[in-house]
Formats: structure tokens, C-alpha cells, sequence
């Protein structure tokens, strides 16, 4: 690790995603969006609470993706949310928790990895080996946690409803806007990329998730792809499997003028 | 350790293991179910106690919510579990649905009901964020942490559970939520950062309710249910010395006088109710 650069600490590159886990992807676009420098370390090490991603910034070692984001944005005086009423803010809280906390269980674990496994190994280009230990151990271990959260002991079709209204919800807030909470991105749609683009870009097409975003809530797709081009344009090169173990120096400030082109554009 | 302090105890120790032998006999043997008219809403609970109708948050929610959308409903005490192992649950025309949220969903197509019907699409969201940030969330960092973990003894003392309940509850129910609260995830932080997280949690809630009387404006809608089942135990329900109750108190009285406002409009016999004077559970015509 480099003084005074973040490094994070995340699962590997694999699929077509720069990362198929919502609080790794959640947390690098956050750091982007702050235009805080950081690298990468892929080395697959967990933290002490036992979660990947974790960051490190010289002495300073902070598990679980959440407190990470509030870590940075007092260290660096981030000032994304600065700009937001006590209600936004509020409201942002709450599709926060209910994202993270809820339609997490219901999309990317139950949809994705139980319901279409098969598709989403082989999206990933997952070994076979490591796919018949993930078949025998990951997924009844995720079906537990599944049943300790609560949401596990409801049956597939609760749980696609609960998917399906949770997710109905964030695009009745999102509407015509570009951002979650008006025309310049704030915290809260890095971690509401993290979630989605994981549904749209690493996700069986039969998941009923997946069928939801591209067919139904059509804005939500839009919103993906607008984070995807304005904080990841090395998106590509990622999934093409080029390095990123260099730190990550920020391009030049966005306009925001460029931005409601793009948004007028899609 | 466990193991030496059961041995040395052994009189304390076999009172508890009859408390689980009994409480697994009442749970899993069939009982004769109470029986109640055609549409009217059985609704399974645990016994009503001393300090609010029900120490459980999706019980209170629950009934609260028939008791808004004046459907008919009795009560079953008995605390049979669900089929999903969860209480509560209800029987209407002979056919159970667990689970409070589905429960719901239920009852608001067999009734014919909907809460919500004048909200705009954007307030509806707003209280589906609501509600799932509030069950999903704020209950796991507020009661579960102050009633089970932080304050366990003077939550305990508060609530006036009985002694064997509360050796059953140290000894073994602890355990399961401790195991229950790791696969959800918050189990895996400090009591500090859980702590932390219900207050942000409840601050948001204070900000979005605002001087409104209820959450979506002037009239009651469907997450005031959910809101005040947990708003309710946290208020009524925990000790003064608990995080959760502190925080309401000191710096969210707005949250404070909406439970209050809840159970003033739904709950006109909530004394009657925990001081057992109440028998008689049969709402549907008090016309409330």
C-alpha cells in the first residue's frame, strides 16, 4: 500500500463487470465520484469482520463498505451531499437501507446466484471445479443467511415480489431524473449502481430481475448506463482483464452541462 | 464455562431445561385452534403483556393495521409459531398466511382494502422505503440490540418477564438471534457501529415525518402501522437508560409524540389491555 492512497481491498475482476459484488462496485464508484486516488488489491483477503471489500489508508483499516464510505467522506471533506435538503438526505438514508438490507437478498442473492447459478458461473467464466464447491457449499451456506436475515423463509414468488416492489419503488423516486436526488450525482447512486448494474450487466437474461430493469423500469437501465459512462469509461479495459493495480488519478472535473447532454441523449 | 456454571446451578439449570421441555411441547403439539366466524381475522400472537398489547413489533404492527382498516379480528394468544417460524400469523376463511407484511397483502385483497389510496405514486414509494429501512433495519440496531444485547437485564426488568423466561432468554434465545443477526450482516459490527446505524436510521425517520401527524400527511396510511409497531416497543417497551429510548426522548420528540398520537387514535384500550382487564379482543364493532 502507498501512503496516503486508499487501497482497496476487493474479490478479484471477473465477468463483464468490474466487479460482480454490489458494495466492491458501490465503493469504487463512491471514490470516483469523490475523486478520491486509490488502487486495488485483489488478493481475495477479508477483513476481521470477515468482509470483502475493506480499505486501508496508512494506519487506518475500516471494514464493510458503509462505514468505508463515511470514513472517506470525512477524511477527504467529501462534499457530494453537501448540497442536499435534511429530507433528501433522509430519503437517501432510506434507499440506502432498503437496498442494501433488503432488495440485495431478494435480486443478487435468491435471482442471481441461487435461482441462476449456472448462467452466472458461466457469465463469470467460473472454473467447474470452483463451481461444484460453490454448488456444495457457498449456496446452502447463503440459503442459511437467507433464513437468519428472515427473507429466506418466504417462497420464491414472495421473494420476487418483495424484489419486484422494492425495486418499483426506487424507480418511482428516480423518475425523469438523471441522479437519484436531482441533476448531480450524490453517495446514494454509488450505492444504488453497485446493486443495479449487477442485475443488468452480470445477471442471467432469464432472471426476473434482469427481465425487470430492461423491459419494465427502463430508467433504472438508463441510470446504469449513465454512472457506467461517466465514472467508468476504463469499464472495457477492466473486464478485458488489464491491470489496475496503479492508482487511480481522477480525469478532469465532469461538466455538469456534458452530463444533462448525455442524460437529454438517453 | 457454560457447562460448570449448569452443573453448579443444577436447581436453576433444571428449571430452565423443563421451561424448554414445556415451551417445545406447547409449540409442537396441535392444538385445538380457536374458531371464529367467516371473515373474521384470527389473528396468532403471544400474550399480551404489562407494558404494551404485544412485545413483539410486527404483532403490535399488525394489529394496529387491522385495527386502521376496522377489520374484524380475534386474538390467539397461544404463541403458536407459523409456518415459517414466525409469529405473527393469521387464519381468515380457514386459510393461514404468515408473516406480518403477507398478512397484509391478504387481508387488503380479501377486504377489499387499500390504506394507501390516496397517496401519489412518489409517496408510495416513499413508504415502501420506509417501511423495509424500518423492518429490515432499524429494528435489528434499535430494539433487537438495546432489548437483547446492551440492556438485556433492565429491558427485562422493564418488560416484568418472568424469571424463567429470563434465564431461557440468556441462555438460549440469545444465542439464536446472535446467530440469526450474523447472516443478516449486522451482527458482525461493534455494539458501537450498530448503535450508530439505528440512530441514523431513527434521525431520517424524525426528518422525513417532519410536523406532519403521520408519516404521509394528515391521515394514518399503511407504514403508520409499521412504524409505530417498532416506534411503540421502543417507546414503551425499553428502559430509560436504553440508547434507542434515549435518543427518541432527548432528540427526536416528534417520533416520541406520533407514538403517542397511534395510540391515542387506535389503542383506546391500551391500559385496559396491559393491565388484564380486557378480555375481549373482538374489534369489529367497537367502531373505532
Amino acid at each position: 500500500p502507498q501512503p496516503g492512497v486508499v487501497t482497496v481491498h476487493e474479490i478479484p475482476r471477473r465477468g463483464p463487470i468490474p466487479s460482480f459484488s454490489p458494495f466492491a462496485l458501490k465503493l469504487e464508484t463512491f471514490l470516483r465520484m469523490a475523486k478520491i486516488p486509490y488502487q486495488v488489491d485483489h488478493s481475495d483477503k477479508v477483513s476481521k469482520k470477515g468482509k470483502i471489500p475493506w480499505i486501508e489508508l496508512d494506519e487506518d483499516v475500516i471494514s464493510d463498505s458503509t462505514f468505508c464510505i463515511e470514513y472517506l467522506i470525512k477524511k477527504f471533506a467529501v462534499r457530494l451531499d453537501n448540497h442536499l435538503c435534511e429530507e433528501d438526505k433522509a430519503i437517501a438514508r432510506c434507499m440506502w437501507k432498503m437496498i442494501e438490507e433488503n432488495t440485495f437478498w431478494a435480486t443478487v442473492v435468491q435471482d442471481r446466484t441461487i435461482n441462476h447459478i449456472d448462467e452466472f458461473m458461466k457469465i463469470c467464466k467460473v472454473p467447474f471445479v470452483t463451481v461444484v464447491l460453490i454448488k456444495l457449499i457457498s449456496v446452502p451456506r447463503l440459503k442459511k443467511l437467507m433464513y437468519s436475515h428472515g427473507i429466506g423463509r418466504h417462497s420464491q414468488e414472495e421473494i420476487r415480489h418483495i424484489g419486484q416492489q422494492d425495486l418499483q419503488a426506487i424507480s418511482t423516486i428516480l423518475g425523469t431524473k438523471p441522479f437519484f436526488l436531482g441533476d448531480s450525482a450524490t453517495t446514494v447512486d454509488a450505492v444504488i449502481f453497485g446493486l443495479l448494474a449487477n442485475l443488468t450487466h452480470c445477471i442471467s437474461e432469464e432472471a426476473w430481475s434482469y427481465k425487470l430493469l430492461k423491459n419494465d423500469l427502463k430508467n433504472l437501465d438508463d441510470f446504469v448506463e449513465r454512472m457506467k459512462d461517466i465514472y467508468w469509461p476504463d469499464w472495457n479495459e477492466l473486464i478485458e482483464g488489464k491491470p489496475n493495480t496503479n492508482i487511480f488519478c481522477s480525469q478532469d472535473s465532469i461538466d455538469p452541462d456534458a452530463v444533462m447532454d448525455m442524460c437529454n441523449e438517453l | 464455562m457454560t457447562w460448570e456454571w449448569i452443573c453448579e446451578h443444577w436447581v436453576i439449570s433444571s428449571a430452565a431445561a423443563l421451561a424448554i421441555l414445556v415451551l417445545a411441547v406447547r409449540i409442537l403439539t396441535p392444538r385445538r385452534r380457536k374458531s371464529v366466524p367467516d371473515d373474521v381475522v384470527l389473528l396468532h400472537s403471544f400474550p399480551r403483556t404489562t407494558f404494551a398489547p404485544s412485545s413483539s413489533p410486527f404483532v403490535l404492527k399488525l394489529e394496529t393495521y387491522l385495527r386502521m382498516a376496522k377489520i374484524p379480528y380475534e386474538v390467539d394468544d397461544s404463541s403458536v409459531f407459523g409456518k415459517k417460524g414466525k409469529i405473527p400469523w393469521i387464519t381468515l376463511n380457514n386459510k393461514d398466511v404468515a408473516d406480518s407484511y403477507f398478512s397484509i397483502e391478504h387481508i387488503n385483497k380479501h377486504f377489499e382494502v387499500d390504506l394507501d389510496h390516496d397517496l401519489t405514486a412518489q409517496q408510495r414509494a416513499t413508504s415502501r422505503l420506509l417501511e423495509k429501512t424500518m423492518e429490515e433495519n432499524t429494528f435489528w440496531a434499535t430494539m433487537v440490540q438495546d432489548l437483547i444485547f446492551d440492556h438485556c437485564d433492565e429491558s427485562m426488568e422493564h418488560q416484568k418477564i418472568p424469571m424463567i423466561f429470563r434465564l431461557l432468554l440468556k441462555l438460549y434465545f440469545k444465542r439464536v438471534i446472535k446467530k440469526y443477526r450474523w447472516g443478516h450482516g449486522i451482527g458482525r459490527h461493534s455494539s458501537e457501529e450498530i448503535r450508530h446505524i439505528g440512530a441514523c436510521d431513527l434521525r431520517a425517520m424524525s426528518v422525513l415525518l417532519g410536523d406532519k401527524p403521520y408519516f404521509m400527511g394528515d391521515e394514518p396510511t399503511r407504514v403508520d402501522a409499521t412504524m409505530f409497531g417498532i416506534l411503540g416497543i421502543l417507546v414503551f417497551g425499553l428502559p430509560a437508560v436504553a440508547s434507542s429510548h434515549k435518543l427518541l426522548d432527548t432528540e427526536l420528540p416528534n417520533l416520541v409524540k406520533y407514538v403517542h398520537r397511534m395510540k391515542e387514535r387506535f389503542w383506546p384500550d391500551w391500559n385496559n389491555i396491559v393491565s388484564k382487564t380486557d378480555c375481549s379482543y373482538l374489534c369489529g364493532s367497537t367502531g373505532i
